[in-house]
């Protein structure tokens, strides 16, 4: 299955879902206009909890994620601009200083660092290239 | 939201111990509830007394909105629970256990018992008493489908069954939970079976009820924080309420944490800390702290000690 969760892990699971599901649409495993498996197709699929499923599908929705056409089912959303945007590219920003942080005392130079970034882009651009079909 | 069940100071007592005490407990319709606890501590009386099965000498029992009394019959249709491995078989052949099923169920769903036969592969001719352990827990499990309950008990479930066939058992009630809002309670040892089902936790120790709630917001009330003291070890961490466990091995201390961590957190580097790291803990840890703060205590067993 293109989703996995970890039930053992400290992260809540309908976090592992949004996440995960996230992942699935920024790598183009899911691309938009896909049907999404209903709850309760997720939820007997994997055996997790439902009302967890619906939680993160939820959360989903209200992140523009996917959408619900209602009668038809459940589907990849169309790119939308988030109304908060703003506040996100700042939240963005904040993780960027926290990586720098750390990487000061593994004391990586910034040479270290871009290096380390232009690798990680070339593996991610990598996996989407073999997730798509 | 309407709870399927409800307890209110129920207690029991058998022969004049006390089984259950003061269990104040509830269960919202449509939610899956893991309830554990150590052997002995009253999960399947507690069960038992939701089917009205036994009578509490103490408190009030609500189940799908109605109090339990004496007589139960409305409720008795409406709750099904599931026992692994029922001691005592009649010598039924399984077609004639699911006919006598049906005949006991107004909702019986023939269609669907005829569907979970063949799904979980129990042949009709065969005698239940001939069937394994696991075979005889599926047939419970598409009894209890195919009775269509809105409140489902189901007591370790999942014992004795190989994998597979536990997989399948799993899927079947979360599928039926998902598409028809079954309530489920499910009592069990294995604490990753109620890390995957259970969006509810209820925690069962020594006949009280020690703990409840929802299951993410009961992980994440409890964590554990690896600390290092270079100088001496500054003891009133240890009697700090937030701390509610202390495992220390020359400089390192390994606490667990009740609430927020960061003012823990802060309150170790501010004694001179020089490391201090979070670290997972998963709900058999969380468990294990819960019933530990409680008292429980298990000696390690060692064979060659006299």
């Amino acid at each position: 299955m293109w989703l996995s969760v970890d039930p053992r892990s400290p992260k809540p699971v309908y976090q592992q879902v949004v996440d995960g599901i996230k992942e699935a649409v920024a790598k183009g495993t899911l691309a938009q206009g896909d049907r999404m498996p209903s709850v309760r197709e997720l939820a007997a699929g994997m055996t997790i909890n439902h009302n967890t499923v619906a939680r993160a599908y939820q959360e989903l929705e209200r992140d523009h994620v996917i959408e619900v056409v209602r009668g038809h089912g459940t589907f990849v959303a169309a790119f939308r601009p988030h109304a908060d945007r703003e506040e996100r590219v700042r939240a963005v920003a904040a993780r960027i200083r926290e990586l720098l942080i750390e990487a000061h005392h593994l004391q990586m130079s910034e040479e270290d660092l871009l290096a380390l970034w232009r690798a990680t882009l070339a593996e991610w651009h990598d996996e989407r290239r073999r997730a798509q079909p | 939201m309407m709870a399927a069940l409800r307890m209110e100071g129920v207690g029991k007592r058998f022969r004049g111990v006390p089984v259950l005490q003061g269990i104040a407990w509830s269960v919202p319709v449509g939610s899956v509830c893991g309830l554990i606890g150590p052997n002995g501590a009253g999960k399947t009386t507690l069960l038992r007394l939701l089917l009205g099965l036994i009578v509490p000498d103490a408190g009030t029992i609500e189940v799908l909105g109605e109090h339990l009394g004496v007589e139960n019959a409305g409720v008795r249709e409406r709750v099904h629970y599931v026992a692994s491995d029922p001691a005592a078989v009649p010598p039924f052949r399984v077609g004639e256990w699911i006919h006598y099923a049906s005949l006991a169920y107004p909702r019986w769903d023939a269609p669907r018992a005829a569907r979970m036969l063949d799904a979980l592969e129990l042949p009709s001719r065969r005698l239940v008493r001939e069937l394994s352990a696991g075979q005889r827990t599926s047939l419970q499990i598409a009894v209890a489908a195919a009775s269509r309950p809105d409140l489902l008990l189901l007591d370790e479930p999942t014992n004795g069954l190989d994998v597979l066939v536990k997989t399948q058992v799993l899927q079947l009630v979360i599928d039926m939970a998902a598409a028809e809002g079954t309530t489920l309670v499910i009592a069990t040892h294995h604490i990753e079976d109620v890390e995957r089902l259970a969006d509810r936790l209820a925690v069962l120790y020594d006949g009280r009820l020690i703990a409840q709630g929802e299951l993410d917001a009961l992980k994440a009330s409890l964590h554990r924080l690896q600390v290092v003291f270079p100088g001496d070890w500054p003891g009133e961490i240890e009697s700090d309420p937030r701390v509610v466990r202390v495992e220390r091995q020359g400089k390192v201390a390994m606490l667990t944490v009740e609430g927020p961590l960061e003012p823990v957190q802060e309150a170790c580097r501010s004694r001179g800390a020089v490391l201090v790291e979070p670290l997972d803990l998963d709900l058999t840890d969380i468990f294990r702290a819960m019933v530990e703060r409680e008292g429980y205590a298990r000696a390690e067993l060692r064979w060659d000690v006299r």
